[in-house]
C-alpha cells in the first residue's frame, strides 16, 4: 500500500512556489512562496479568513493547487508518497465519531503510515504510541473515551496521534482555538520538546500565546497573501492594520518634507493661525 | 421446551440457525463502521435498492440473490459517489436511492405479472424456507464480511473517525470508503432471508447502539455488537420457533423486537456506567511526561560503542548525535 522511497534525510520539508488554491473556484491563496527549513519552527498567523488554514490543507496535499508548485521533502506533492515523514494535527470538529473510540485507539490511528496490512501492532508501534500519549500528558486516560474528554484534552489526544507516527514535519492548523491556559502550556511543552529534537513544526495559529518564545520566524498572512515573512513577531504586531503595508521596510524622511509647524484649523476660521512658540 | 428443542432437530430449522447465527455475527461487524460514519440508515437505504434487484431477478428467472446483490453494490457505489462529491448530503442521496428503490421493486413485480408475495419473502424475510444452497451462500458471505471488517479495522476505524487525517496517512480514503459501501451492500443481501429487507438496517444498527452503551473504546463495541447480534438472531429464532405453536410469529420481526429489547434492556446499565466513569475521573490530569524514547538503536551503548560518556546522576549517558541516551530496560531515554 505504501509506497517506500529512500529517505532523503536533508531534503527541504517544504517549498511552495507561486501557489495558488481555490475553495469553490473562489480562490483563496494566491501566489504564495515559501520554504520552511529543516528544523524550522514557523507560525503562520493572519486573521479569520486569511487564508492560514487553507495554505495548510494545501501543503498536506488535502487541497488540489491550481498554480504553481509544492515540494515536500524534495517530492512533488504529485508523487508525494513520504507520508509517515508527516504529522497533522487538523482543526478539532466538533461533530465526533459515532461509536466510543479510546484514547489509546485514536492515537494508533496516528501509527497507521508505519504498519503494514493486515499486520498486527509491532512492539516498536506500541511503544510509539504510548510514549505520544505520555508525551501529552494523557497517560492516566489513555483507556477514556474521547468524547468524554475536556476540549483540551482533545486537542492533545490529536497531538498525540499526530507524533505517534514520529513525524519530521509537524502541521497543527489551530490547536489552541477553545483551548485553556493549562492545556496551552502542555501544548507549548510539548512543541518546545519536539521542536528541540529537530522536528520541523509549521503551526497556524490566530494567537501565540505562550507559544511565542518558541518560534524561529513569522509569516502572516492577508486576503490570501503573505504580506510579512521574517523574525518573530508578537501577537499585536501581527493584528497591526499596517503589517506588510508600512512597517516591514525603513521609513525614511523625504527630502522635500517641509517644516512641521504645527496649525490650528477651525471650520469657523477661514485663515489658520501658527501656534506662537511656547503656548499649548 | 421439549417441543423447541423437537424443531432444531428439523433440518429446515438447522439451517435457518445457521443462516441466524452467520447474519447475527456479519451485520452488526459492518453497521459498526457505518455507525461510525453517522450513516445508520444507509444499510436502510440499500435494503429498499436490493428490493428492485429482486425483483429484477424474479421476473427474469435470474437468482434474487445475486441480482440483489447487484442492485445493492450499484447502488452503494451511487451514494458514495454522491457523498463525495458533495452536490447533496449523505441523508439527502440516501432518501432518493430509498423511494426509487422501493418504488422499482414493486413496479417490475407488477410488469413481470409476478405476485407480489414472492416478493414479500425478501421484504420481510423467510428464514425457514431457505435452502441449503443459501445457507452456504450466506455462510460464505458473512465470512469474506467478518474477515474484512475485522482484519481492516485499523485502517476502517481511521478513514471513518478523521478522513482527511487518513488521507495526510497516506490512506486511499475513497477506496476504503467505497469498500465500506459494498461490503454494506453485500450485507443487506446476506441479511435478506434472515429478517427482510425492510428490516435488515436493524440487526446492523441496533446490536451496536446496545453495545455503545456499555462500552469506551471501539474495539469493545465491536466486539459487544457480534455478541448481542448473535444473541438477537438466534434468541429471535428461537422464540419465533417455541411460539410457532401457539401463534404465527414472524422470525424477522422477533429478531429485530429482541434487539430492540435488548437495547432498552442495557440502558439504565449504560447510564449508570457512565455517571460512574464521571465520578471515578481524575479531576486533574497528571502533568506530561517528558520520558522520551529513542527511535530503534542499531547498537548497544557502553564502554566500546564510541559514543562519549558522560556520567548523569545515578547513571550514564551517551552523546549521540547531539543527544544524550541513557539505557532504560530495553530502550534508550533522551534527554
Amino acid at each position: 500500500m505504501l509506497n517506500h522511497h529512500t529517505p532523503d534525510p536533508d531534503a527541504v520539508p517544504v517549498v511552495l512556489r507561486g501557489v495558488s488554491a481555490c475553495l469553490d473556484q473562489r480562490p483563496i491563496i494566491q501566489d504564495i512562496d515559501l520554504t520552511v527549513a529543516p528544523g524550522e519552527f514557523v507560525a503562520l498567523m493572519g486573521g479569520n479568513g486569511s487564508g492560514k488554514s487553507t495554505l495548510v490543507r494545501t501543503m498536506t496535499g488535502l487541497l488540489p493547487l491550481s498554480a504553481g508548485s509544492l515540494d515536500l521533502f524534495g517530492q512533488p506533492i504529485e508523487e508525494f508518497s513520504q507520508w509517515q515523514r508527516i504529522g497533522l494535527v487538523p482543526q478539532r470538529h466538533g461533530a465526533g465519531s459515532g461509536v466510543p473510540a479510546s484514547v489509546w485507539e485514536v492515537v494508533a490511528s496516528g501509527r497507521l503510515t508505519h504498519r503494514r496490512l493486515l499486520r498486527p501492532l509491532t512492539r516498536a508501534d506500541r511503544a510509539a504510541i504510548d510514549e505520544a500519549i505520555s508525551v501529552v500528558g494523557l497517560s492516566a486516560r489513555r483507556s477514556v473515551g474521547v468524547a468524554t474528554l475536556s476540549g483540551g484534552q482533545q486537542q492533545r489526544t490529536l497531538i498525540a496521534r499526530a507524533l505517534a507516527s514520529r513525524p519530521e514535519l509537524l502541521f497543527l492548523d489551530e490547536p489552541t482555538a477553545g483551548v485553556d491556559l493549562p492545556n496551552q502550556e502542555v501544548l507549548a511543552q510539548t512543541l518546545e520538546l519536539l521542536s528541540r529534537r529537530g522536528v520541523t513544526i509549521v503551526l497556524v495559529a490566530h494567537e501565540l500565546g505562550s507559544m511565542e518564545p518558541l518560534i524561529d520566524r513569522s509569516v502572516v498572512l492577508r486576503g490570501g497573501r503573505v504580506v510579512y515573512d521574517g523574525p518573530p513577531l508578537a501577537d499585536h504586531e501581527v493584528h497591526s492594520p499596517f503589517l506588510g503595508e508600512a512597517h516591514t521596510h525603513q521609513h525614511h524622511p523625504l527630502p522635500t518634507t517641509p517644516p512641521h509647524v504645527p496649525r490650528v484649523v477651525s471650520p469657523l476660521d477661514p485663515d489658520d493661525h501658527p501656534i506662537p512658540d511656547g503656548a499649548s | 421446551m421439549n417441543d423447541v428443542i423437537a424443531l432444531f432437530g428439523l433440518p429446515f430449522m438447522q439451517r435457518a440457525l445457521i443462516a441466524a447465527l452467520f447474519t447475527g455475527l456479519a451485520a452488526p461487524a459492518v453497521g459498526t463502521f457505518l455507525v461510525q460514519r453517522r450513516m445508520a440508515l444507509m444499510g436502510d437505504g440499500l435494503g429498499h435498492v436490493a428490493v428492485t434487484g429482486v425483483a429484477i431477478g424474479l421476473v427474469t428467472g435470474l437468482a434474487p440473490t445475486w441480482t440483489a446483490v447487484a442492485a445493492a453494490v450499484l447502488g452503494a457505489i451511487a451514494i458514495e459517489l454522491i457523498r463525495e462529491r458533495g452536490n447533496a448530503g449523505g441523508d439527502l442521496a440516501l432518501a432518493l436511492l430509498f423511494y426509487g428503490g422501493l418504488a422499482g421493486g414493486v413496479f417490475v413485480t407488477g410488469i413481470g405479472a409476478e405476485s407480489t408475495s414472492r416478493l414479500q419473502q425478501y421484504l420481510f424475510g423467510s428464514i425457514t424456507s431457505i435452502s441449503s444452497a443459501d445457507v452456504a451462500v450466506t455462510v460464505a458471505l458473512a465470512l469474506v464480511l467478518l474477515a474484512l471488517t475485522l482484519g481492516l479495522s485499523p485502517q476502517l476505524f481511521a478513514v471513518a473517525h478523521d478522513r482527511e487525517f487518513a488521507q495526510v496517512s497516506g490512506l486511499n480514503v475513497r477506496a476504503y470508503n467505497l469498500l465500506v459501501a459494498v461490503l454494506a451492500a453485500v450485507t443487506v443481501t446476506v441479511a435478506m432471508r434472515t429478517v427482510g429487507l425492510l428490516l435488515v438496517s436493524a440487526l446492523m444498527v441496533v446490536p451496536v447502539a446496545t453495545a455503545q452503551q456499555l462500552t469506551r473504546s471501539f474495539r469493545a463495541t465491536l466486539v459487544a455488537a457480534l455478541g448481542v447480534g448473535v444473541l438477537s438472531a438466534v434468541g429471535g429464532l428461537t422464540l419465533a420457533a417455541a411460539a410457532s405453536y401457539r401463534a404465527d410469529v414472524a422470525p424477522g420481526a422477533a429478531i429485530v423486537l429482541l434487539s430492540l429489547l435488548i437495547f432498552v434492556a442495557t440502558w439504565p446499565l449504560g447510564t449508570w456506567l457512565r455517571r460512574r466513569q464521571r465520578v471515578l475521573a481524575p479531576f486533574v490530569d497528571p502533568p506530561p511526561d517528558d520520558h522520551l524514547v529513542t527511535e530503534g538503536h542499531p547498537h548497544e551503548h557502553g564502554p566500546d560503542c564510541g559514543h562519549r560518556a558522560v556520567s548523569h546522576g545515578d547513571h550514564v549517558d551517551y552523546l549521540h548525535d547531539g543527544q544524550r541516551h541513557a539505557p532504560h530496560g530495553e530502550h534508550y531515554d533522551q534527554h
